[in-house]
């Protein structure tokens, strides 16, 4: 039973009349109603919400919901509903965990976009990046202050290979594997590189500022796209096999294929991703470059980041506006945005004698917040994947963008 | 008629079950690049015209075509 705001003693009164039953009072400065006051008594008022819980029968409940009642200050009276734990649902609804706290991040998020348009809150100003210690990207994401290195977390990065000879690597213990015929580890093409510089690289590089998310996460580099930059959905879900049995808590997939508006995602990948995720192995995937926002083209998130279990990941530039190439959810196939990473003129690694380049790109951003994931599961060593993406969520920087654009919003570091 | 690249998703990610998959789509003359037991899942090519009747396996959950992946060069600034 809803009360009005200031009428809750009358309302209380009027009620007990009613019922003819004494209703039991909480107050703030008591301490919370326990499970047996709340089962036992014929009634409970929660001052401080204006709420109470009453049993009531038939003749009772009609006689507070008829359309003449006149028990004072009560604003609207409605059945109590049986909730349950999720995944414990007697009515045998299938759990999806990770699908459940996106949808209810999401909400959260809408509902705080809404506040902050109603407030005539402004958009988070852009800090200004003084780059000689560590990227603009770093700093976006709060590394540089956070003490976790994501040391123990096995964290897999599927894309072109790693520059073995890279001085920045040097000192690391790196496990490797080419899926792609006839091509070993060795990076000749730059892209792996540049993301695993981004996701796992040192804490000092050997020059330049530091552009490492987790430096002491244990590198996991598995070839699927070939030197060229090309690849198939069966060297993918070879690497994805080859991460889950490796025992890797995150897999940073900085790749995709385009889809047209409303195509539906792949039931074999979101699928694969469940199962891995049972497995306690976490999929992010780049949301696609696909869009030129400038001239008024939006795409939709890529394959295979538009299935539900992987977190899809678009790009933001140093003033946390989105990136003009980053993809946009799809409410009608589904295929949402998760969060936004760094994504534009990043420095990284890349294949010597080069060292580093800046380049952007969804594939910039995705390995940011696959790095971040794994400070996540360093600073949580017992937690579930789904619980990561929970807490990820709940500590990701709101920007004033739309949700199908940012989802959640920037990562930060724990 | 050509062959195309396929995934082939088993309804059960049980080794077994995976294998006798993979068994029966040899059988069916498709050629079998890679089982993935723990994922529950069979890399393969096949004839187009073998598609339906793959779909129409009693451990098979789901077939589709495989996607293509390219990066822009590498000299792209967007990538």
């Amino acid at each position: 039973v809803l009360f009005e705001e200031g009428s809750e003693d009358s309302a209380a009164q009027g009620l007990s009349d009613v019922l003819g039953a004494t209703i039991e009072q909480t107050d703030s400065s008591g301490g919370p109603a326990s499970g047996a006051t709340i089962a036992q008594c014929d009634g409970l008022v929660f001052s401080d919400l204006g709420v109470a819980i009453v049993a009531a029968d038939d003749d009772q409940l009609e006689a507070l919901t008829a359309p003449d009642a006149a028990v004072e200050g009560v604003v609207a009276v409605e059945p109590e509903r049986t909730v349950y734990a999720q995944g414990d649902d007697p009515r045998g609804v299938a759990p999806e965990p990770v699908i459940r706290m996106l949808d209810y991040a999401r909400g959260m998020h809408d509902a705080a976009e809404a506040l902050m348009r109603a407030a005539g809150a402004s958009a988070p100003s852009p800090a200004q990046f003084d780059e000689s210690q560590a990227t603009w990207g770093l700093q976006a994401v709060g590394v540089p202050t956070s003490p976790l290195t994501g040391s123990g977390v096995a964290l897999a990065i599927l894309d072109t290979g790693i520059d073995l000879t890279h001085p920045d690597f040097d000192s690391r213990r790196i496990t490797s594997e080419s899926f792609i015929d006839g091509e070993e580890i060795q990076d000749a093409n730059g892209h792996g590189t540049h993301c695993i510089g981004t996701a796992c690289g040192p804490a000092t590089a050997v020059d330049g500022p530091r552009y490492g998310v987790a430096p002491a996460a244990q590198i996991f580099a598995g070839k699927v796209l070939s030197d060229r930059g090309s690849g198939s959905d069966a060297g993918i879900l070879a690497g994805i096999e080859w991460a889950i049995r490796s025992g890797c808590q995150i897999v940073s997939m900085s790749l995709g294929a385009p889809v047209s508006e409303g195509q539906p995602h792949s039931q074999i990948f979101e699928t694969v991703a469940r199962r891995a995720l049972r497995r306690n192995t976490l999929i992010v995937a780049a949301a696609g470059n696909d869009s030129n926002r400038a001239s008024g083209r939006v795409a939709p998130v890529s394959h295979p980041a538009n299935c539900p279990s992987i977190l899809a990941v678009g790009a933001v530039d140093s003033g946390l506006a989105i990136a003009d190439f980053s993809n946009r959810g799809d409410e009608q196939s589904g295929g949402q945005l998760d969060f936004v990473g760094p994504g534009v003129d990043v420095h990284s690694a890349w294949p010597m004698p080069r060292g580093t380049r800046r380049i952007s790109g969804t594939s910039m951003a995705c390995p940011h917040v696959a790095g971040i994931l794994a400070l996540f599961a360093q600073a949580n060593p017992r937690a579930r994947s789904d619980e990561l993406v929970a807490l990820a969520f709940k500590g990701a920087r709101r920007l004033s963008l739309a949700s199908f654009d940012a989802g959640a919003g920037l990562v930060q570091a724990p | 008629m050509s062959k195309v690249a396929i995934t082939v998703s088993c309804s059960s990610d049980d080794a077994t079950a995976v294998d006798r998959l993979a068994e029966t789509l040899e059988a069916m003359g498709t050629q079998v690049l890679a089982v993935h037991e723990s994922i529950g899942v069979v890399s393969a090519r096949a004839q187009e015209r073998d598609l339906d009747s793959i779909r129409a396996l009693e451990d098979v959950s789901a077939v589709e075509v495989g996607s293509r992946f390219q990066l822009p060069p590498p000299e792209s600034d967007v990538q």
